[in-house]
């Protein structure tokens, strides 16, 4: 049965009326479509370009234009874009609060990436924060701040990832954590991330938030856990944590019905224990019938749980 | 052919639309609740995330299988026995495939999706295997062949997809030269461009009409990419014929427009997206294919163009009558747009970061990236 058929039976037994008869026919012939999507696309690599362009343009040209020019222009536009927003921006809720206009995330977004523009180049030229700890954790404030006031997402990623880098931490998918202090910082980043987000949402501020928290900082301590597993001597460390933590994701995932924490459980604990265990099997035999074994009994588990709770997304 | 019924494949879309409806405030709970019934299947899903779970455990068990095989072999393997082995190991993945799916009614749960990945995987060694010595040329003819297979019995839009993508690279291990291989793989695409794009009008707005329209807008997009050289030239060294240079120079600018008036005019959104990219990497191609010095203030005007194009076309689209023009409209009207935005929001997170803080580095300053507060760059 096509839809437009289904939406006329449903109009004929009096699930549906006439209007909504109309309008639902209209977006499934395609008669009425948004580019939402699109043109929110077009405004983030707008600004993004913009803001890459400037710095660009300020770092070639410095001696030219000067200091003090370049510093003007970048002010006025962090006080344009900042005050736009504080002059045209709903009033603040703890709950989701939709956009005034279009392009008004990506003023705010525009202006943020300006500050940091004008706080990293304050730092290189004069050197007032001694450094950049400074710099990054005075942005990941502000950032943190006019997300939460604004209600950003765009915004939060880049105060998280600003925190990130003031605890020392490359959030790039190519970076290896490759140290114990730098362990340390991811775990304690992803400890940060879990709690505040955990936090706030019992506090009822901006709740659609908490996922943003839980996913990055539930990855944070589970890579720097299992990166730890490669350590030739505090392995025996890291691998209980790992097993712990893996299996706290998988209870707490089904529990919540939160499926993404059950997959990282999963392959996080199950990567971990085999990079350990593994080498010590000691033939290539022995270690395909230990993939074929182990893998198989995951499989039956995963299916138990996507059999008895995993349906309804 | 399919494994899987019309009207079950109708119906678990539609069980999506109801969701959105519901979502977006069209129709209510009760409404939404009174229209399950009707919109019942007899078949096993899981979650996305579960899902991807068990493709990635099922598909190292297949080819740990597989490893254990070639490993007992080992003194008696040859070229023809590992050829054999290959197509056994095809035949063996899709059958089990079939047989799971049809004692357990599985659809899109990973499992069996995995046993399908892996025969393409396997029929593409095998063919690679026959003449004698490795060929990729025949090795992307059994990849396409197998991804066709899978996506008729088991009507995958990935694996129709695949088999678009990977029906191209046939021709360019070919010995030929570089203008012929673009020249024979463009028209491969542009039929299937063309079959594509029959067989969405012949079922629009339904299914199978959305799975023929990605892959339509795949073929298109290919057709680009061998177009523009300064894209593809990883994929084949260009010639450098001053003919061919400028006749794809020309065909770049083109295509994107073209392609854009067609997905506007069918109200194709997959095309209308892939078009979109295609007009972005033929202005970031511009000047490479001028061989014009790329300046510091470029991204700036590329930039405002991409906001000003925004900030037009909402403003031309909400002016008109009640706000849309020919039905497109530039605010949300399902959840699921938001959704989309929101992910994205969130996906930003992993933008290039920051400098560590205990970096012993200089300082350094430009480049105002996304993450980590746009203290990227040098200085």
């Amino acid at each position: 049965m096509t839809t437009i058929e289904r939406l006329d039976e449903w109009k004929a037994i009096g699930i549906i009326s006439e209007t909504q008869h109309a309008s639902l026919s209209a977006l499934v012939r395609g008669e009425r479509l948004s580019v939402f999507v699109e043109l929110n696309a077009l405004l983030y690599i707008g600004v993004l370009s913009v803001i890459g362009g400037l710095g660009w343009t300020f770092r070639d040209y410095v001696q030219d234009l000067g200091d003090a020019a370049i510093l003007s222009i970048l002010i006025v536009l962090v006080t344009a874009a900042l005050g736009y927003c504080f002059a045209r921006g709903n009033p603040y809720s703890n709950a989701q609060v939709e956009s005034p206009t279009l392009i008004f995330d990506y003023v705010l977004y525009f202006g943020c990436l300006a500050f940091s523009l004008t706080l990293a180049f304050v730092e290189t030229r004069f050197g007032i924060f001694g450094g950049w700890d400074w710099h990054l954790l005075a942005a990941a404030l502000l950032f943190g701040a006019l997300a939460y006031r604004f209600d950003n997402r765009f915004v939060l990623s880049l105060a998280l990832s600003t925190i990130a880098g003031y605890l020392g931490l490359t959030l790039s998918l190519m970076d290896a954590i490759d140290s114990d202090v730098l362990r340390a910082s991811a775990i304690a980043y992803g400890a940060l991330l879990l709690g505040v987000g955990l936090v706030l949402n019992r506090a009822g501020i901006k709740r659609h938030f908490l996922d943003v928290y839980l996913q990055l900082g539930a990855n944070a301590v589970l890579l720097a856990m299992i990166s730890g597993i490669f350590e030739p001597v505090s392995w025996t460390a890291y691998l209980p944590g790992l097993l712990l933590l893996s299996a706290a994701a998988i209870y707490f995932g089904i529990g919540y019905r939160k499926f993404a924490f059950v997959a990282y459980g999963t392959l996080y604990g199950y990567a971990g224990l085999t990079a350990r265990l593994l080498p010590s099997v000691g033939s290539i035999t022995g270690a395909l019938i230990y993939l074929i074994f182990t893998g198989s009994l995951v499989i039956v588990a995963l299916v138990v749980v996507a059999r008895r709770f995993g349906r309804d997304e | 052919m399919s494994l899987y019924s019309r009207d079950d494949e109708r119906t678990i879309r539609q069980q999506r639309l109801v969701e959105d409806w519901t979502k977006s405030g069209l129709i209510t709970p009760e409404q939404r609740a009174q229209m399950q019934p009707s919109l019942q299947v007899d078949l096993r899903r899981t979650n996305l995330f579960l899902r991807i779970t068990l493709f990635l455990f099922a598909f190292l068990i297949i080819n740990a299988l597989a490893g254990l095989v070639v490993v007992f072999l080992d003194n008696m393997m040859s070229a023809t026995t590992l050829q054999w082995l290959a197509f056994g190991a095809a035949i063996a993945s899709v059958l089990a495939a079939q047989a799971v799916v049809k004692a357990y009614r599985l659809y899109h749960f990973g499992v069996e999706e995995a046993l399908c990945a892996a025969a393409v995987v396997f029929l593409a060694i095998a063919f690679a295997q026959l003449p004698g010595e490795f060929s990729t040329m025949l090795g992307f003819a059994g990849a396409t062949v197998g991804a066709l297979v899978v996506f008729v019995r088991f009507n995958y839009t990935y694996a129709a997809v695949a088999a678009t993508l990977l029906a191209p690279l046939v021709v360019f291990d070919n010995e030929q030269s570089d203008t012929f291989r673009r020249l024979v793989a463009f028209v491969l695409l542009f039929a299937i461009f063309f079959i594509a794009r029959q067989r969405r009008e012949d079922h629009k707005p339904d299914h199978p009409a959305d799975t023929f329209g990605m892959v339509q807008a795949v073929a298109w997009g290919g057709m680009y990419v061998i177009t523009n050289l300064k894209v593809s030239s990883l994929l084949s060294v260009p010639d450098g014929y001053g003919a061919v240079y400028w006749t794809t120079y020309v065909a770049i600018w083109i295509m994107p427009i073209a392609g854009l008036v067609g997905a506007i005019r069918d109200r194709h959104r997959a095309l209308l997206n892939v078009n979109i990219v295609l007009a972005i990497v033929t202005l970031l191609s511009n000047k490479p294919y001028l061989g014009a010095e790329s300046k510091p203030w470029d991204p700036i005007l590329f930039g405002v163009f991409m906001l000003a194009i925004a900030i037009g076309v909402r403003r031309w689209l909400e002016s008109g009558p009640n706000g849309s023009r020919a039905g497109y409209v530039a605010g949300r009207i399902l959840r699921s747009e938001s959704d989309t935005l929101s992910l994205l929001g969130s996906a930003t997170v992993l933008a290039p970061g920051a400098p560590a803080a205990t970096s012993d580095q200089p300082a350094s300053f430009g480049g105002g990236e996304s993450g980590g507060g746009g203290a990227t760059g040098k200085f």
